[in-house]
């Protein structure tokens, strides 16, 4: 079976993928819902903090009709002084305008929130370059860590692109910003910020209706968009598991039996 | 060491005058001249007047020479010290080998005669020899037995010089069969290196050989060496290497095999050509547990070989542990998940191999596979060929049934019981909601469950508060800070937990947390025969991390509990309270083995005044040996010298109830004296040749003349000298010869 690890990486993956149907799963609900997964909407002064209050929810939905994670049918909202702010370790920021700084106490939560293992995703709705909700956000993540962990472009080799889905971009309701930002932290990426109002082309109506257009790229691209969504789910659940998974064979051949 | 010098009186005559030598020899051509003239002066005389003339000329000449030349007599008392004789005889246990020690007690029997003539000009000195240069006597040489591990030719030499540097050596016998396994192991074409030749020349005296082997060829299989790395890793490959020699057999096949504690660890079939060879076998071995192991190589036993011994050889390795393998295999990503796997990540002794189930059959598939990043669940290499390569592994809510993977639980089964370690964590597909109830791995867990998928059968969704249990207060997997009070207040002040599955503790589980409110088992820790089990009943621990985070606690409940598992899962022996070590692992035959011994109170703190105990098993032979530890919670154990062979101890400890120790190690030569058991003649021939001495064999005598430097003037320790021309006598002569020339020539006329 190891003969597969010698194929081209896009054969070996059809054929991987291919062999998944052969197993029989069944849908089950994680023991409580501290096992779910969930983000937390992130509640701030200042600014739209809901701006999109429909977009968790659908990319909840796809997530759970797509993969094998197990998601909370609602998503809390939190500030960066509630105590509830750890019961959920994926926070969600978005905004479409500027929002007020935060107080040291907010800072220093969240920073201690993703140092010891929080993840903070956060989307620039306005779709546009240089807005007044992006000077917030660098403003705010400079205040949380720099110079120690600056906001970089995250590299195409990042396990980003590849968590589920293999990606070569990310897009949203635009495509204004083809490149993602990011924080890491010992070896984790903490934070990933896209600027391309990804909730807005997650966003959906209770009637079903999708609630922007997305362009240019109309429904290929809102899929594209949601399945940018759930790499971001799947990185945060399983970091770098898919690196691990390039370096498999090699591992293992370096395993060895025990003595007859 | 020094030799006592001989007096003894010498005389020896000098001449007085300070003469040149021109102005001896012109004076010794003037007085024949002289005496010439005198015969050619004379020749018409008689023949008797001419001689007597001649005669007194001669005489008074003489006389005249004499009181130029001033001769003195010098009569000394001299300090002559005698030469040492070295008799050094080969005490190895080759010797033993078909009779080659017999044979060297006969030529010393029959060298005694001619040594003791030889006295007091020489002294003969006995040696033996093997590792060690050993001084000896003539009659205890010829009872030595040969017992010594090593035959160091060369090093006895070179002590042999050192101890001989005030006293000469006038020659050496060395008699041996020449297989040096040191530094001359490798002359076999009786060629010696310069260095080797420079050295024998600093010895000063020629060395003569005597080869008490009949012949170099006497039938013998045997393991020459082991060769491997002094430190292994568990479940890494190494290769053992193992060179067997053959001596004077005919062509054969044979079996070398490898055991582990007496289970078949390799065997390899060996065909040796006929008469001398030497062939290497590798073994490749993966330990498996860390300590101290031991190994046995043996080769085939031929009817008719000289030596058995040699055919067998145990050998320990040191097992270290390089980095903790463990497999992780989750039912789906999820939060306890990921925070145990960030854990693990975060630890560099860990060797992390993760494999999430990411999607099932049911969800959507929106995208073809190439556009996937997902890989099948490669189980038949886990599983299989792989399994074994683990320390740990982890079912993270993870149910096999979807997997076809009911063929591998007996083999996971087997791995647990046969030393791995399996660790079963909760969720809605773990436990009975994942259907391992009367599963095989049911049978090796601590915990017993019954399937079902009703959350109300096999688990609850309610917050539940982990409490530890009595037995969870002093487990060390619970132990996250030394002081038991501040440990159970830590665990108590944590957050509650989301969920539980429904397991009873089994006979021999032991409960370390609880639901503090229905007492459900919560974390229950097992033993199954060689491994260790254990069962987590929650998939919400990585709260244990994160939500008390923001209580501001440290992580250390969530690591120090994880922490500890590892450990405790992997049988580390820093974990235990009870360890045992010996230093050495191969002892030498003769040197005394010394076990330590360490005790831990419960808190882990050294334990004094402790009682320990220990039981040492080598081969029939067993030891028991009690002792108390010391303030620093070591005892240490002298037992001894205790016989070749493998050992195996096993420390207990009234005090540190439930709980062993053990370790291994052997008592073995550290040389290889029986590893090749052909004499070497070559060697014994070079070293006669280049010294100047002679090349005997066994049957021959030692000649009286046999090479030896004489023995040399030390001192003198008195002189006379007498004069002989300062006396009155010489003058009388002189004047009588010349009165008595005159006369004559005056009687008979002459000129």
């Amino acid at each position: 079976m190891w003969a597969m690890w010698e194929l081209s990486r896009r054969g070996f993956l059809a054929g991987s993928a291919a062999g998944l149907a052969f197993v029989v799963a069944r849908r089950a609900a994680a023991l409580g819902d501290g096992a779910k997964f969930s983000m937390a909407r992130l509640r701030y002064a200042g600014g739209n903090w809901d701006v999109r209050p429909l977009a968790a929810r659908r990319l909840l939905w796809e997530v759970t009709k797509r993969t094998s994670i197990e998601s909370r049918a609602k998503e809390p909202v939190v500030t960066l002084r509630d105590a509830a702010l750890f019961r959920t370790p994926f926070l969600y920021l978005t905004g479409d305008d500027a929002f007020t700084p935060w107080s040291s106490d907010e800072v220093a939560n969240l920073r201690r929130y993703l140092s010891r293992g929080g993840f903070l995703f956060v989307d620039d709705a306005t779709g546009t370059q240089d807005s007044a909700f992006d000077a917030s956000v660098r403003r705010e993540l400079k205040r949380v860590f720099n110079p120690d962990h600056p906001l970089t472009a995250l590299p195409r080799d990042h396990v980003m692109y590849k968590s589920f889905y293999l990606l070569n971009n990310a897009v949203g309701r635009v495509d204004t910003d083809p490149e993602l930002y990011g924080v890491d932290i010992d070896e984790r990426t903490v934070v990933v910020y896209s600027r391309n109002d990804a909730g807005g082309a997650w966003s959906r109506d209770n009637v079903g209706r999708w609630m922007f257009d997305v362009v240019p790229g109309g429904d290929r691209q809102r899929e594209m968009a949601f399945r940018f969504g759930v790499n971001v789910v799947m990185y945060a659940l399983c970091l770098d598991y898919k690196r691990d998974q390039v370096h498999v064979p090699l591992i293992l051949k370096r395993r060895t039996p025990y003595a007859p | 060491m020094t030799t006592a010098p001989q007096i003894v009186k010498e005389s020896t005559l000098r001449l007085g005058a300070d003469l040149p030598p021109w102005a001896i020899a012109l004076v010794v051509i003037v007085a024949i001249a002289v005496l010439a003239l005198n015969l050619r002066g004379s020749r018409r005389l008689s023949s008797r007047m001419r001689g007597a003339l001649f005669a007194l000329r001669f005489v008074a000449i003489v006389g005249a020479v004499v009181l130029v030349f001033q001769p003195t007599l010098a009569r000394q008392s001299v300090a002559r010290t005698p030469g040492v004789i070295a008799i050094l005889v080969d005490s190895s246990e080759s010797l033993a080998i078909d009779r080659r020690i017999e044979k060297a007690r006969s030529f010393l029997g029959r060298a005694h005669g001619t040594l003791a003539a030889l006295a007091p000009d020489v002294r003969t000195e006995y040696f033996t020899f093997s590792e060690e240069l050993a001084p000896s006597t003539d009659e205890r040489v010829r009872l030595v037995e040969p017992k010594g591990r090593r035959t160091r030719i060369r090093h006895a030499l070179s002590k042999l010089r050192e101890g001989h540097e005030r006293a000469p050596l006038a020659a050496v016998i060395l008699v041996s069969d020449g297989r040096d396994n040191a530094d001359w192991k490798a002359v076999v074409d009786a060629k010696l290196d310069a260095e080797s030749v420079d050295f024998l020349k600093s010895l000063g005296a020629p060395v003569t050989t005597v080869n008490v082997a009949e012949s170099n060829d006497t039938p013998d299989l045997a393991i020459a060496a082991v060769r491997r790395d002094p430190l292994l890793f568990v479940h890494n490959e190494a290769t053992v290497e193992v060179d067997v020699s053959a001596t004077a057999i005919p062509k054969t096949t044979l079996r070398v095999t490898l055991t582990h504690d007496g289970r078949l660890a390799g065997e390899r079939v060996l065909t040796l050509k006929a008469g001398a060879s030497r062939e290497t076998v590798k073994f490749t071995i993966a330990p498996s547990a860390v300590g101290v192991s031991l190994y046995t190589v043996d080769v085939s036993k031929l009817r008719g070989e000289s030596v058995t011994t040699n055919n067998t050889h145990t050998f320990a390795v040191r097992v270290v542990r390089d980095k903790i393998r463990l497999l992780q295999v989750a039912g789906r990503p999820s939060w306890d998940e990921r925070f145990f796997r960030q854990l693990m990540k975060q630890n560099p002794s860990i060797d992390l191999i993760s494999f999430f189930i990411l999607r099932t059959p049911t969800d959507l598939q929106l995208a073809p596979p190439n556009e996937l990043s997902l890989i099948p669940f490669p189980t038949d290499e886990l599983f299989t060929t792989a399994l074994k390569s683990f320390d740990i592994v982890v079912f993270q809510n993870f149910d096999f049934r979807p997997y076809d993977m009911q063929r591998y639980l007996p083999r996971i089964r087997s791995f647990i019981l046969e030393g791995g370690a399996f660790v079963m964590m909760g969720g809605d597909q773990s436990f009975g909601a994942g259907g391992y109830a009367g599963t095989p791995i049911e049978e090796v867990m601590p915990v017993a469950m019954q399937n079902g998928t009703a959350p109300s059968a096999t688990y609850d969704v309610a917050e539940v508060k982990a409490r530890l249990t009595l037995e969870g207060r002093r487990h060390p997997l619970m132990r996250v800070v030394v002081d038991p009070q501040q440990n159970a207040a830590l665990w108590d002040a944590l957050p509650g937990l989301e969920g539980l599955n429904f397991v009873t503790a089994k006979p021999g589980g032991i409960v370390v947390a609880e639901h503090g409110a229905t007492r459900r088992p919560i974390v229950v820790a097992g033993e199954a025969k060689r491994g260790r089990v254990l069962a987590i009943a929650t998939d919400s621990t990585w709260q244990w991390d994160f939500l008390a985070s923001e209580r501001a606690q440290a992580r250390s409940a969530y690591v120090g509990f994880w922490s500890n598992a590892l450990r405790w899962l992997t049988k580390d022996p820093t974990l235990k309270r009870i360890q045992v070590e010996v230093p050495e692992d191969t002892v030498n035959p003769g040197s005394a083995v010394r076990v330590n011994v360490r005790l831990f109170d419960e808190s882990h703190a050294p334990m004094k005044r402790g009682a320990a105990h220990v039981d040492v098993t080598c081969g029939a032979r067993k030891i028991m040996h009690d002792a108390v530890t010391k303030e620093s919670g070591q005892a240490e154990i002298d037992l001894g010298a205790l016989p070749e062979g493998a050992c195996r101890v096993v420390a207990t400890s009234t005090d540190v109830a439930g709980e062993s120790a053990e370790t291994a190690f052997v008592v073995a030569s550290l040389g290889d004296e029986m590893a090749e058991t052909r004499a070497n003649a070559a060697l014994l021939t070079a070293l006669a040749a280049e010294t100047g001495g002679l090349a005997l064999r066994a049957g021959d005598s030692l000649p009286a003349s046999f090479p030896r430097v004489p023995p040399r003037v030390t001192r003198i320790e008195r002189e006379e000298r007498i004069d002989l021309w300062d006396n009155i006598v010489v003058l009388l002569i002189i004047i009588g010869a010349l009165a008595g020339e005159w006369t004559l020539r005056r009687r008979h006329a002459l000129a």
